[in-house]
């Protein structure tokens, strides 16, 4: 397991119409552009650029981030949820990494 | 039947008094069942046994004086005194003598918190960095954090009365020599006190002590301002 | 006899207002200067921290697949071989097979020389492969946060009615309270007293204050924050061994077993809650 796992958390199950938060963590060490002290050598950033959410294969939620969030990131997002279904999260980092993880959640 | 009342009070009042030294006594044996060595040789097996760190792990009288007590309040004034004599002997001073140091140097001492802390593992401490991390018990200068373990020390050249007029006569030397002998050594002055005794040690060299002292002393310093 | 009674009761107040002042006194001492405030964004930071999911639960994750991979599913913890539920809180124990007290990494350390072929200095490599690093996904610590997030809901239980732990204890605590070292530290320098203290921003618990040691030891591993990953309690020794100017620290020793066991068994009864999170 390494950088882009991701552990996707929502409540088992919802009433209809309610809203939920959505917690994830994705490990990413979300380094900021840094220049060597002692060699002066320039260090590209590697950090995640875009989070999607999505619900039921549409669109929720787009979130773009740069090297000024911090490593291993916590994301919540609200969801108001109205059908039992898939919610997917699909992220990408500068490094040409993509990677998704989904949850079911179940609406009552 | 006054009388009575009277010396049953006093009793009554005289018992705590009687009870806590068995208390301290029991204590005391229970912790007696591991004899010393065993105590000293655990905790030399969990460490690096390089012979060049060894010198770090001798313990000297007066610290296995203070290992017996967990605080000061439970030492017997014997020990104290004992503590006392034997460090008071342990102070050096410049080749020079007492005179004001310059604080600016005095000040990035203070501040710098790498001082002995190389290990062998990451970071990238050196067995040569200097410094005393006095802010980690101190707060020394006004508005910047430091801990509460040791006394506050803001303000305290203008506290002990040292100005611009008097800081040359005898009586301004010998307050800067006061606080040379508590950073030199602290157990001379406060018996096994939490703060180390930096000058016997040799982590700060009697000019680094006397630069803190000026830090600390000095009315042009920011710790005064 | 009256003046019996005017002396006695000269006696008791001046006692009584010595004690008052001394007080008094001791007060004084504790006011609090500006820094205050960047003490207090510390604390809601570390409040804000706790909520949501713990970034350490990923190595959890990772620890499921590891602990199968280095065939820790023989290793018994004093549960019986294999089960981790509640057995972080009944360590440190006696292991008649081992012959020693150990502790929950010492035991890990201990199994994977027994079933997993590693020597004692391969062990030792793969325990400090992280120490001194960030965001290091290491699989030892990703066994001990697996193993001890077991134990979450149990109350840490070590049984000082066994000769063998009571004896680690008492070492244990001998050398919480043993001055030596370049700057004559030792761990009571900062965690015991009555007082309550802080080294620059940073609260401190006391051993001698009921119930903090359990809250300190019930959350690791801990993540910390500034260095992306989680920290074990021997890379904890390590670190405040460090500090205090001794001597590197050897994990999986007998001085680490005997620090778990005094400081596990000073918080009996608290509940088990990793990982813990902080700075």
């Amino acid at each position: 397991m390494a950088i882009g796992t991701a552990i996707v958390r929502v409540p088992k199950e919802a009433k209809k119409g309610e809203i939920i938060r959505v917690q994830m963590v994705i490990t990413h060490p979300m380094t900021p552009p840094r220049r060597d002290p002692q060699t002066g050598q320039e260090v590209p950033p590697h950090n995640l650029t875009k989070l999607v959410l999505l619900y039921n294969d549409k669109v929720v939620s787009e979130m773009n981030m740069g090297a000024g969030v911090s490593a291993n990131p916590f994301i919540a997002l609200p969801l108001k949820v109205e059908e039992s279904g898939i919610i997917k999260i699909a992220y990408e980092d500068n490094k040409g990494g993509k990677w998704e993880k989904t949850a079911d959640i179940k609406v009552v | 039947m006054k009388k009575k009342v009277l010396i049953a009070s006093l009793l009554l009042a005289g018992l705590p008094l009687v009870a806590t030294p068995q208390q301290k006594q029991k204590a005391k044996k229970a912790e007696e069942s591991v004899k010393e060595e065993e105590v000293i040789a655990v905790l030399k097996s969990g460490l690096d046994q390089d012979p060049k760190f060894a010198w770090k792990l001798n313990q000297d009288e007066s610290q296995k004086i203070c290992s017996k007590y967990p605080s000061r309040e439970a030492m017997p004034a014997r020990e104290i005194q004992r503590v006392m004599e034997l460090e008071t002997k342990n102070i050096n001073y410049p080749q020079w003598g007492i005179f004001w140091g310059d604080w600016k140097e005095g000040k990035n001492v203070v501040e710098s918190a790498r001082g002995g802390r190389f290990a062998t593992y990451g970071f990238p401490d050196k067995p040569t960095d200097k410094g005393g991390n006095c802010y980690a018990c101190h707060l020394i200068e006004k508005g910047v954090p430091g801990g509460t373990m040791g006394p506050q020390l803001t303000g305290y050249g203008k506290r002990y009365g040292i100005t611009k007029e008097n800081m040359n006569t005898p009586e301004g030397l010998e307050k800067l020599k006061t606080v040379y002998n508590i950073i030199y050594n602290a157990w001379s002055v406060y018996p096994c006190s939490s703060m180390p005794r930096f000058g016997y040690h040799g982590a700060l060299t009697p000019e680094d002590i006397m630069n803190i002292a000026t830090f600390l002393l000095h009315p042009d310093s920011p710790v005064n301002k | 006899m009256r003046k019996k009674a005017i002396l006695l009761s000269a006696v008791l107040t001046s006692l009584f207002g010595a004690g008052f002042l001394g007080y008094k006194h001791a007060k004084a001492q504790d006011q609090e200067l500006s820094p205050e405030e960047e003490i207090r964004l510390v604390q809601e930071f570390n409040r804000m921290m706790a909520e949501g999911i713990n970034p350490g639960e990923i190595w959890a994750e990772m620890g499921k697949e590891a602990f199968k991979k280095y065939n820790l599913d023989k290793c018994d913890f004093g549960l019986g071989p294999g089960k981790i539920e509640g057995a972080l809180a009944q360590l440190p124990r006696y292991f008649p097979d081992a012959k020693k007290v150990m502790d929950l990494e010492t035991r890990i350390g201990w199994c994977l020389q027994q079933y997993a072929g590693m020597k004692p200095e391969e062990v030792k490599k793969f325990v400090k492969q992280c120490w001194g690093k960030s965001q290091c996904m290491g699989e030892y610590d990703a066994i001990v946060m697996y193993i001890s997030m077991a134990s979450n809901g149990h109350k840490i239980n070590v049984n000082l009615k066994d000769p063998q732990v009571k004896k680690m204890y008492d070492i244990g605590k001998r050398i919480y309270y043993a001055r030596i070292g370049p700057w004559d530290f030792n761990c009571a320098t900062c965690h015991a007293g009555q007082r309550e203290a802080r080294i620059r921003a940073t609260l401190l618990w006391s051993a001698d204050r009921p119930g903090e040691a359990g809250k300190a030891v019930s959350i690791f591993p801990k993540y910390l924050v500034r260095w992306a990953q989680p920290m074990t309690m021997h890379y904890r020794y390590a670190e405040c061994i460090r500090q205090m100017r001794w001597p590197t620290f050897e994990p999986h020793s007998d001085l680490a077993v005997a620090l778990s066991t005094f400081l596990y068994a000073t918080g009996n009864g608290t509940e088990i809650k990793v990982p813990g999170i902080g700075r």
